[in-house]
């Protein structure tokens, strides 16, 4: 006997399938990269994406924007790059009677898909620009708020490697992401993958698959999903687990850590969790799914010490020591 | 499951909603973990009572080795203590909850927490719809489910594991022997008792022939050890020993009582009449002694017609030693005194019969001591430890000899002075040899250093010859040192260079002819243009 909810459901599994697929038309690999991007889009957040040139962070959202139906702008981050760039500007206009007026011109951040590549590049002050749009939805500009169209998402590339001439983004504007993903240098089956679809004739196209009513529609389903409250203390249990000062803490954590994951960094892990169940074809959230999105919610959020970096400890370290020393729910 | 209970069950489980589907499943399954934790409880039980057996049999096991004793004492607690841990842990982590069975379902049939998430909302008063859903779904997983398969009814492997092999340890120490120090291998059990027979027959023997009270207590003390069946080879040993301690005591007296012989037989030389009992006593033969003794008191008598019996008791009521006995038994000029002698003469031999019984007693008993110790020996040799351990103790009452530097040993006599390689010739010193010639002489190394010649040779002293210039002497004035035609000779490394190189110069110089040749060439080009003149 098929419920509502288990129609809802595989509508959710279908459309997500779709997706992957499509996206997985172009992008060699990275399987897990794009259910992550496809994780924080239904649920309301925002991703970082990280990796060394060429490796196909642009070209990834490039075909996730191809393949949904919605609006996309890409903003290339240099270091003359201004707040009004990204957020629009108002400027004087004359209408027919000759009378001069101002009007909002809006930025290329009036988009459901924004791809802000290169985002380290650009100084703070225009970082900063995002923040309202990335947490808010909205944003401000002389003197009068405008809302985003919904879905509103920002990808955001970075590149690990050339920091020089770069300016890291500030904490309060890394807890703004959701996810934050790590895109690997392929295999050699991949990268072989990558050079028989990419130096042919004629590139691999993608269709349109999912449109805005789809993916908010989506969206809905997936906070729907309910929590036991087990599992979430578990959740909430792994948070505390990243802060030096609390009694949960590891003594990975003690060592390394300076500042812990914020509860936004809870909220992504019981968000994510909340995706992961429905993709897995599940009604509940399972501590699995915590630990499945724990590394992508959690890696930007702890602020590590001078010891970590003397040592070359990473948060993915840390938060695996987390994850094996944190028991489960019961 | 037979068919038809299975289609039964299905029935039944339709009609059941999904709360009771999920509840009925989960009590099935806490039963049968309780049922399995009982099990494991009884296990631990088993194993505390097969280490508490242990503990009691370890003792009896390891008597005669106190360390090793002690340390399976230890470990038997140890184990015993971590098994009443583990079984206070099992009791109080014991848990027969719903949401535990839940878990464990969830953990044996991979279900990710979804029955027990499912028992978790099934308690919650509010119910939405996904709720519901999420319930309907544990409850098709819950039909599924088969307890028997997720929780069957034995102990774990580890408890199983550890349960055999705490069994297995008690039936081995059970059945193992008493342990003996060092027996790697037990002696077939034939030759063990005939060893211990021959002893005990030896020490049977030797205790009537004892006179001293404590020696055959001790003796007596041995045999009783030995004829114990359950006496331990390390019992016997020692109980032998004491036994050879007793007897080697005696050995001493006897060895004491031969010396008094001897040092008698020395002041009893110059006596004449008396010079065979002399000679008898420094061979350590009181026997004979006391029959020379009577022949020469027989002899007397006969000649001096001496009456028996009229010896007056008064005078010999005090103690006398030997030595004057005898000297007294020789005298006899006067008719009292030939009675004292006659009297004396018997004192003596009876005093020497009684000597030579002593010392064949003794001599018995010297017999006896090294038949024990060659018994002692063969018991020892049973195992290859016990017998070190047998020699190291003979070898230390051994005494080495003064003269010889011989010292007898249990299987041998280790000779000192043979290993000293004797020569008369210091040997000459081998290239890279430091220990020099077996005497201790070494050659030593010639000295080296830099060679230096006298100036004397290098420098040759060269005058200004003129007028006016000598002193009184007649010698220059004028002098200085030049070099010598020897020195003048030495060419060192950078002379032949620069020699070489002036000859390959002038060799190879313009004209292409060597100094040594070049008169030649001219002389020859001289000539020619002399005969083209002619």
């Amino acid at each position: 006997m098929t419920t509502a909810v288990d129609r809802q459901v595989e509508v959710f599994r279908e459309n997500f399938r779709v997706v992957r697929d499509e996206v997985s038309r172009i992008i060699v690999g990275n399987e897990d990269n794009i259910v992550g991007i496809m994780t924080c889009l239904l649920a309301r957040g925002h991703v970082l994406l990280e990796g060394i040139p060429g490796i196909g962070k642009t070209k990834l959202v490039q075909t996730l924007a191809d393949v949904l139906h919605l609006k996309f702008s890409r903003i290339q981050f240099t270091p003359d790059l201004m707040p009004g760039d990204i957020i629009g500007t108002t400027v004087v206009r004359e209408n027919e009677a000759g009378r001069k007026f101002m009007e909002f011109q809006p930025g290329p951040i009036f988009a459901n898909l924004v791809l802000a590549d290169e985002i380290n590049r650009a100084t703070p002050k225009t970082q900063s620009a995002l923040l309202e749009a990335m947490q808010e939805n909205s944003v401000s500009a002389g003197g009068q708020t405008h809302p985003l169209q919904q879905p509103f998402f920002v990808l955001a590339t970075m590149n690990p490697l050339e920091m020089e001439g770069t300016y890291p983004l500030p904490e309060a504007q890394l807890d703004r992401f959701f996810f934050k993903l790590k895109l690997d240098f392929p295999s050699a089956q991949g990268l072989n993958e990558i050079i028989e679809r990419t130096t042919k004739q004629h590139d691999p196209q993608v269709e349109r698959v999912l449109g805005q009513g789809e993916i908010l529609e989506m969206r809905e389903t997936a906070r729907s999903i309910p929590v036991a409250k087990p599992v979430q203390e578990y959740a909430i249990r792994l948070t505390l687990a990243t802060h030096p000062e609390s009694e949960l803490a590891t003594a990975m954590t003690k060592r390394f850590v300076r500042f812990g994951a914020s509860p936004r960094g809870t909220q992504a892990l019981v968000l994510g969790a909340k995706v992961n169940a429905l993709v897995n074809d599940r009604l509940y959230v399972a501590a699995e799914d915590i630990r499945a999105v724990a590394l992508n919610a959690l890696r930007h959020r702890l602020l590590l010490n001078f010891d970590a970096e003397a040592e070359r400890v990473n948060t993915d370290a840390i938060l695996q020591d987390i994850l094996e020393r944190t028991p489960e729910p019961s | 499951m037979p068919p038809a209970v299975a289609s039964l069950w299905a029935t039944i489980a339709l009609i059941m909603s999904d709360r009771q589907v999920i509840l009925q499943a989960l009590e099935q399954i806490r039963r049968r973990l309780r049922l399995t934790r009982a099990l494991h409880d009884i296990a631990l039980i088993l194993g505390m009572v097969a280490v508490a057996l242990l503990l009691w049999r370890v003792p009896h096991v390891f008597a005669s080795q106190p360390a090793v004793l002690a340390a399976a004492v230890l470990t038997a607690l140890l184990s015993w203590i971590a098994s009443a841990w583990l079984l206070l842990r099992s009791r109080m982590g014991a848990r027969s909850t719903l949401g535990a069975a839940a878990a464990a379902a969830d953990a044996g049939a991979g279900l990710k927490d979804e029955l027990k998430t499912a028992y978790w909302f099934l308690e919650q008063p509010s119910l939405s719809p996904w709720v519901s859903a999420q319930i309907a779904r544990a409850a098709q997983s819950a039909r599924r489910l088969e307890p028997a398969a997720l929780v069957p009814l034995r102990p774990d492997r580890t408890t199983l594991a550890g349960g055999s092999a705490a069994l297995a340890l008690v039936v081995a120490v059970w059945l193992l022997p008493p342990f003996a120090p060092g027996s790697d291998a037990a002696p077939p059990a034939d030759v063990v008792s005939e060893a211990d027979a021959r002893q005990a027959q030896l020490l049977r023997e030797l205790i009537p022939q004892t006179e001293d009270a404590a020696t055959a207590a001790k003796l007596e003390q041995a045999l009783r050890t030995l004829e114990r069946k359950t006496a331990t080879d390390a019992e016997k040993q020692r109980a032998l020993a004491k036994a050879k301690e007793a007897v080697e005591q005696q050995n001493l007296q006897a060895a004491s009582t031969r010396e008094g012989l001897y040092k008698l037989s020395e002041k009893l030389s110059g006596n004449k009449a008396l010079a065979e009992v002399a000679k008898a006593l420094e061979e350590g033969d009181a026997a004979k002694a006391a029959r020379m003794m009577q022949n020469t008191a027989a002899a007397r008598d006969a000649a001096k017609g001496k009456e028996a019996g009229s010896s007056t008791p008064d005078q010999h009521e005090q103690e006398k030693d030997l030595d004057q006995l005898l000297k007294e038994a020789t005298q006899g000029d006067d008719k009292t005194t030939q009675a004292n002698a006659s009297v004396a003469a018997r004192e003596a031999i009876d005093r020497l019969n009684q000597i030579a019984e002593k010392l064949e007693v003794q001599s018995k008993l010297r017999e006896a001591a090294q038949s024990l110790s060659r018994l002692q020996l063969a018991v020892a040799q049973r195992s290859q430890m016990a017998a070190g351990r047998f020699s190291r103790s003979q070898s230390q009452s051994s005494t080495p000899s003064p003269d010889s530097g011989q010292t007898n040993m249990p299987g041998g006599v280790m000779f000192r002075s043979a290993a000293v390689a004797q020569e008369n010739r210091p040997s000459q010193q081998q290239e890279g040899s430091k220990t020099g010639a077996a005497l201790g002489d070494s050659e030593a190394d010639p000295v080296l250093g830099k060679k230096v010649t006298p100036l004397d040779v290098q420098l040759k002293r060269e005058a200004v010859t003129g007028e006016q210039q000598e002193d009184a002497e007649g010698k220059p004035k004028n002098w200085y040192y030049t070099e010598s035609k020897q020195q003048a000779s030495v060419v060192d490394y950078q002379g032949v260079g620069a020699r070489s190189s002036f000859a390959l110069g002038q060799s190879t110089g313009p004209e292409g002819i060597s100094i040594q040749h070049r008169q030649i060439v001219k002389d020859y080009f001289m000539t020619l243009r002399q005969g083209s003149q002619r």
